[in-house]
């Protein structure tokens, strides 16, 4: 007989989700699950929509990184209208990309990571927030909201809204950057480079007292997929697929998105609505792997930039090959926006920007396309089947925290199995657990919807199925 | 009096959208000295933006309230540890203004009594009609700075959805 603990739902992550930890008759963990418990049902919403509508329908998915839905179904959609976009569309459609990246990762790293890492695992959980966190480090806390606002602006200007811009759309883009909002952007740059650098020095200053974390979260190894550039150039709009292992040996490489299916694999399990893609030649489980910043960095050989190649080559001295542990997503995620910070202020200096030949038109070419970006979380695809007149037959997307949902769950077992021993959970174990998905920084309104919040509710069950202990924090 | 109306929520899971709606409609009143925000979550960049306004009303769907078309209630900052998700909820940025940028607006948060959260686009009838009684609550709030419970026939302070 098995012991179940419960936690649900999973805090301060986007949309609904429960842990369960399985023990056997000695109290210690044999598996665990991490649930999504909401159908998705977004696909089939889709059919019948006219494709040009898709990009503005998709973006609004998600509240987080509507740029990354955006995008992928804009490329989707110059897949099947068969067309070359416009540089200067391409070049804007990267700056809004890399402001998305800088406000998610900002919001990923300053607001939910950093109580932990800050405050300290085993801190009062009262206070183990951003609130607390102002308390404790107001400079810090205050410059990490600035940062995420630099991010938000960009995508503002360029989109003409906060959140759920329709401006990319296929074939291109809808608008130029004005004049104005380069020279605001551009303004930004001095402050969010030095709020980037100093996350990154304190990031490496706490590293001695997460060890132990370091070890146990997510610390195994897997397969890492990203886009990557020319000679292994960082990405996160074009170029090819590409696979690495733990060892960093590149095992596949120049993959087309639009093959996806040939090397991409959507395994279902009957305890969770999320698929769990895998490498598919490797098979289900074995072909598990990791994306989001923790896989691009493994993956590129160079940011081609000097600050951040500079953070590379000493992200680079934490292993001989792939970086595996989940934790060092942060470490990731920092020096991310950090690149993606000194690609912006490149990007400024492109006159491009400006430019009014921004759309390719065309009608429907092809009745089939994928389009691919990274998001903030990894590699998002968009597949789109259409008619003669463009209307959505069929709709395929592949999220990035779901390509994520294997390896999650096998951190959550591995870091149940060394923290918990016996249906009794401190504070501080649980939010190890917790800690340890916030690491991948999952966004499951991409994957299902937000409706609301939930408090955290723990439930521990006997072997025969009573429960033995709860907790719900408010 | 400087006014910040935020409406937010889901416009792809129908009556979640109603908050949206409702600010939509109030941003084509032009009501003089009131900005009007529309957004799919709160998040905390919005906290700078209460910490410069006078009177802020926030605008969102509800579920579990339909005996109450509109409910209307003072939303105070609030120090919770569960609203750190990606989204935040009023009480949370009202407290983030506080701590962070050392002012928070007098806040009204306005629930719009909702039903059907599926996938789709559009109101319900009763929540359509609810937007409208909405729209003229904030009107109310932005003539005078404030709300009074009587001024709403029904009024509640019941907002279990968020």
């Amino acid at each position: 007989m098995t012991q179940r603990i419960l936690i649900d739902p999973v805090t301060r992550i986007e949309g609904h989700a429960k842990i369960t930890i399985y023990l056997d008759d000695a109290g210690e963990v044999t598996d665990a699950h991490f649930h999504v418990t909401e159908f998705r049902g977004f696909e089939k919403f889709c059919e019948g929509r006219p494709l040009w509508e898709m990009a503005g329908i998709t973006a609004r998915i998600c509240g987080i990184c509507p740029v990354s839905h955006l995008l992928a179904s804009a490329k989707a959609g110059d897949a099947i209208l068969a067309v070359d976009i416009p540089p200067a569309a391409e070049s804007l459609r990267r700056l809004m990309n890399l402001g998305q990246i800088v406000q998610s990762h900002a919001l990923s790293f300053f607001h939910l990571s950093a109580p932990d890492l800050l405050l300290g695992m085993d801190s009062d959980p009262k206070t183990r927030n951003v609130f607390g966190l102002i308390a404790a480090e107001p400079a810090l806390a205050k410059a990490g909201i600035r940062l995420r606002q630099f991010g938000q602006r960009i995508i503002e200007i360029l989109g003409g809204k906060r959140v759920h811009p329709a401006w990319a759309v296929p074939g291109g883009v809808r608008s130029p950057l004005t004049p104005e909002g380069r020279e605001e952007i551009r303004e930004w740059i001095p402050e969010v480079t030095q709020t980037a650098l100093d996350a990154l020095e304190l990031f490496r200053n706490l590293l001695d007292r997460y060890e132990r974390e370091v070890m146990v979260f997510g610390n195994f190894p897997t397969l890492f997929m990203s886009l990557v550039g020319p000679d292994g150039l960082w990405e996160h709009y074009g170029g090819k697929l590409r696979v690495v292992d733990a060892a960093r040996n590149i095992i596949a490489d120049g993959l087309d998105a639009k093959d996806y299916k040939q090397f991409i694999g959507e395994a279902t399990e009957a305890w969770s609505y999320l698929k769990f893609p895998y490498y598919k030649p490797m098979g289900y489980p074995d072909g598990i792997y990791r994306v989001g910043p923790l896989a691009r960095l493994n993956i590129c050989s160079h940011f081609g930039t000097p600050m951040a190649d500079r953070e590379l080559r000493e992200f680079r001295q934490l292993s001989p090959g792939a970086v595996n542990s989940s934790f060092m997503y942060h470490y990731a995620r920092l020096i991310e926006i950090l690149a993606a910070i000194e690609r912006i202020d490149i990007l400024l200096d492109d006159p491009d920007l400006s430019s009014t030949r921004l759309r390719a038109s065309a009608g429907v070419n092809c009745l089939e396309g994928v389009g691919v970006s990274e998001a903030p979380r990894g590699t998002l695809f968009h597949h789109y089947q259409v008619d003669e007149s463009g209307l959505i037959q069929r709709v395929n997307l592949i999220i990035a925290t779901g390509q994520n949902n294997l390896a999650m769950n096998r951190t959550v077992a591995q870091i149940a199995r060394h923290y918990i021993h016996g249906p009794q959970i401190p504070e501080g174990m649980l939010n190890r657990v917790e800690a340890g998905i916030r690491a991948f920084d999952p966004c499951l309104s991409c994957s299902t919807h937000a409706a609301g919040q939930m408090p955290l509710h723990i439930v521990l069950k006997g072997p025969d199925g009573t429960v033995l202990d709860e907790k719900q924090r408010e | 009096m400087r006014i910040l109306v935020i409406g937010y929520g889901n416009t792809l899971r129908r009556d979640d959208g109603a908050g949206i709606k409702a600010a939509e409609a109030v941003q084509s009143l032009g009501l003089p000295d009131v900005e009007v925000l529309m957004t799919h979550q709160l998040n905390p960049e919005l906290a700078e933006e209460l910490a410069q306004v006078d009177v802020a009303i926030f605008l969102d769907a509800g579920a579990g309230c339909e005996r109450n078309p509109v409910s209307v209630k003072e939303v105070t900052p609030r120090s919770g540890a569960t609203s750190i998700a990606h989204t935040g909820d009023p009480g949370y940025l009202l407290y983030l203004s506080k701590l962070a940028y050392g002012a928070a607006p007098k806040a009204w948060m306005v629930t719009i009594a909702a039903t059907d959260f599926a996938l789709g686009e559009g109101l319900t009838s009763p929540t359509a009609r609810a937007v409208a009684e909405a729209i003229d609550i904030v009107q109310r709030i932005c003539r005078t700075g404030t709300f009074q419970g009587n001024d709403l026939p029904t009024f509640t302070a019941h907002n279990p959805s968020r």
